[in-house]
């Protein structure tokens, strides 16, 4: 069993608990849940076992921290529940690092499964984004960070902005629709018209959740791309203890491997020769890169100390024949006997 | 059949109108006008958005020497401050999550009860919300199956389920009725696991765009048991809000999301074109 599959099966068990956890914990499991691991799927869902971080760092900054500096309160008052939610984060990422992101995060595997659908369809795939491409979409998380997370819902909590900005990302959020379709709940896949920014919000995450689903046909995670629950892993991303080590050889210059391998295209994986940490600030840790790496334990997924996987040259030879025989099987078109 | 259900009905209803009913209610008038806009609290008897942190008191209408009691999750019982008019402060228990707020009566032969549940702030309380809602607190109990969660509140057009124990046992074919402050009144009888579904009336006046341009209003479950000579009388109430289907639009999210979706397919067209020309030159050029 190769890695990929192993994520896959954490990811859909990942799923199923968070989309679904009130039928295996009880009605009220989000209560429990909420209070101890705050980086999970969306509230809007009724049968989620769980929060997620963002909607708390929205409304801490609408309802408590603003309300706070505006009647002359200390900034230690204003941010402390801030403050206890990024520690719970971090503490959230000390066991899980930026892995959240490729083996956890419900939409984040909601895109993998529209991206083989999109195979299995036979739509052309986009193996990798241009360099270019790459570049100008990276900014867009952390400007997802600034602006979705904590500076409208600051002017929301003063007064300056109307109520739908208090939490602004939510109202976008491509999961806030996903995991209430999920449950069969259609109530988030509204256009909402009671103002005028409702409406605009609306009409976004709407139209926003077909883009994804449709791009998602042909390119792999192109919403993990923009969004800052990725940016916010990485500013803890030094203290997790999942590791992604490379011990560059000089055969890595003309190879790449990895970097094809890639869904978030991160093309230093290739090219950086001098670091050894190689967890870049979009990576998702799903480790595709090490099973894609030809040469004896250049790259390694490591647990703490403890490796997990090593580039193994054998294991590249059955990994590679594999996708290529998952490749090879479409709606329209499924292997034969004997095709390699 | 339905004429027993018609006086049966009737009498819940009228029973408690000819004389004060003993209730919960976040206003003293609440079941006579309107809730005012500055007083108004919503989300089952937590302020949700604004003024979390504000105290929080509740009227006890119909009540001659009540016994009040409160109850965190844990199960713990906290004293409450009575004020002039049956006018009952909550205390903070520190506690995060609902709270059951109990008030009893005994009038001759009648017990009386009223259960409302208030979501309070505080720190995680750590256990599960069903340790106080499934916790036996009245001989005659209606009990939320289930409560609405966090973040979620009671809305029109909702069907929500009401269990009736009785001496934690459930009571079965027991006629239940809910009325609404807004002047709705609906009955249904408990099956055989003490269970009775009610669907929410949409039942408010010149409704506005968006929740908060909205105030909710007030529902009261109620039922009556008699065992040797006592008759139990018991509520829940609870508030409610207007449906938002009122102003959103599912065939509009729909048409929105299909926009989406092919200007994705135009995109992703483009962008292998512009892939394809690219290639094209780069080998001309080689």
């Amino acid at each position: 069993m190769n890695l990929t599959i192993i994520r896959r099966l954490v990811q859909v068990t990942a799923f199923i608990v968070f989309v679904y956890g009130i039928g295996l914990g009880g009605y009220y499991l989000a209560d429990k849940f909420s209070s101890s691991l705050p980086a999970l799927a969306c509230a809007y869902d009724m049968y989620t076992a769980d929060h997620c971080a963002l909607i708390s760092l929205q409304h801490q900054m609408d309802h408590r921290a603003a309300p706070v500096l505006a009647s002359g309160g200390s900034l230690i008052d204003a941010f402390l529940p801030t403050l206890i939610t990024m520690g719970t984060f971090a503490l959230l990422l000390v066991i899980l690092s930026k892995a959240f992101c490729g083996w956890i995060c419900p939409l984040g595997f909601f895109q993998e499964v529209m991206n083989i659908i999109g195979q299995k369809l036979g739509f052309k795939q986009t193996e990798s984004l241009s360099r270019k491409t790459v570049k100008k979409t990276r900014p867009i998380k952390w400007l997802m960070v600034i602006f979705l997370l904590f500076i409208f819902p600051l002017l929301t909590g003063f007064g300056l902005t109307g109520h739908e900005f208090g939490d602004p990302f939510c109202r976008i959020c491509p999961s806030r629709i996903l995991t209430t379709l999920a449950t069969g709940d259609p109530k988030e896949l509204v256009v909402d018209t009671s103002t005028t920014g409702y409406f605009i919000f609306s009409v976004i995450a709407t139209f926003l959740f077909g883009l994804m689903m449709s791009i998602g046909l042909m390119v792999r995670q192109p919403f993990c791309r923009i969004c800052p629950m990725l940016a916010l892993n990485t500013l803890f991303k030094k203290i997790g203890l999942v590791r992604l080590v490379k011990d560059a050889k000089p055969r890595c210059v003309k190879c790449g491997l990895c970097a094809k391998a890639c869904p978030m295209d991160i093309h230093e994986i290739h090219t950086d020769m001098d670091n050894k940490d190689v967890i870049y600030p979009d990576c998702t840790l799903c480790g595709r890169c090490v099973e894609f790496c030809p040469d004896k334990d250049v790259l390694k997924l490591k647990y703490a100390f403890l490796p997990v996987l090593s580039a193994d040259p054998a294991y590249f030879k059955k990994r590679k024949k594999a996708q290529t025989q998952w490749e090879k099987i479409t709606f329209f078109n499924t292997p034969k006997k004997g095709d390699k | 059949m339905k004429f027993k259900t018609l006086i049966f009905t009737t009498w819940l209803v009228l029973g408690s109108a000819s004389h004060a009913e003993l209730l919960w209610s976040p206003k003293a008038d609440i079941w006579d006008k309107k809730l005012s806009p500055t007083e108004h609290e919503h989300n089952n008897g937590h302020t949700m958005q604004h003024g979390r942190n504000r105290e929080k008191s509740f009227y006890l209408l119909g009540a001659d020497q009540a016994r009040v009691n409160f109850i965190a999750p844990d199960l713990s019982s906290h004293p409450i401050k009575e004020q002039p008019d049956n006018k009952f402060i909550l205390p903070d228990t520190g506690m995060d999550n609902y709270h059951a707020l109990i008030a009893g009566q005994v009038k001759e032969n009648t017990i009386e009860s009223t259960l409302r549940y208030v979501y309070m702030r505080g720190k995680p309380s750590g256990v599960s919300p069903n340790k106080l809602i499934k916790n036996p607190k009245l001989t005659l109990e209606i009990i939320p199956d289930p409560m609405v969660r966090e973040h979620w509140r009671y809305y029109s057009q909702n069907k929500h389920a009401f269990i009736i124990n009785y001496k934690q046992q459930p009571l079965k074919d027991s006629w239940v009725v809910m009325q609404t402050s807004n002047g709705t009144t609906l009955d249904g009888k408990t099956d055989n696991n003490g269970r009775v579904v009610f669907t929410i009336p949409d039942d408010f006046k010149n409704i506005k765009a968006g929740r908060r341009a909205n105030q909710p209003a007030e529902f009261i479950v109620r039922t009556t048991h008699i065992d040797n000579n006592t008759t139990y009388r018991s509520n829940f109430t609870a508030p409610y809000n207007v449906n938002p289907s009122h102003w959103q639009s599912n065939s509009g999210g729909i048409l929105a999301l299909s926009l989406g979706f092919i200007s994705g397919l135009v995109i992703m067209r483009r962008h292998n074109k512009k892939q394809i020309s690219s290639k094209h030159s780069a080998r001309k050029s080689s």
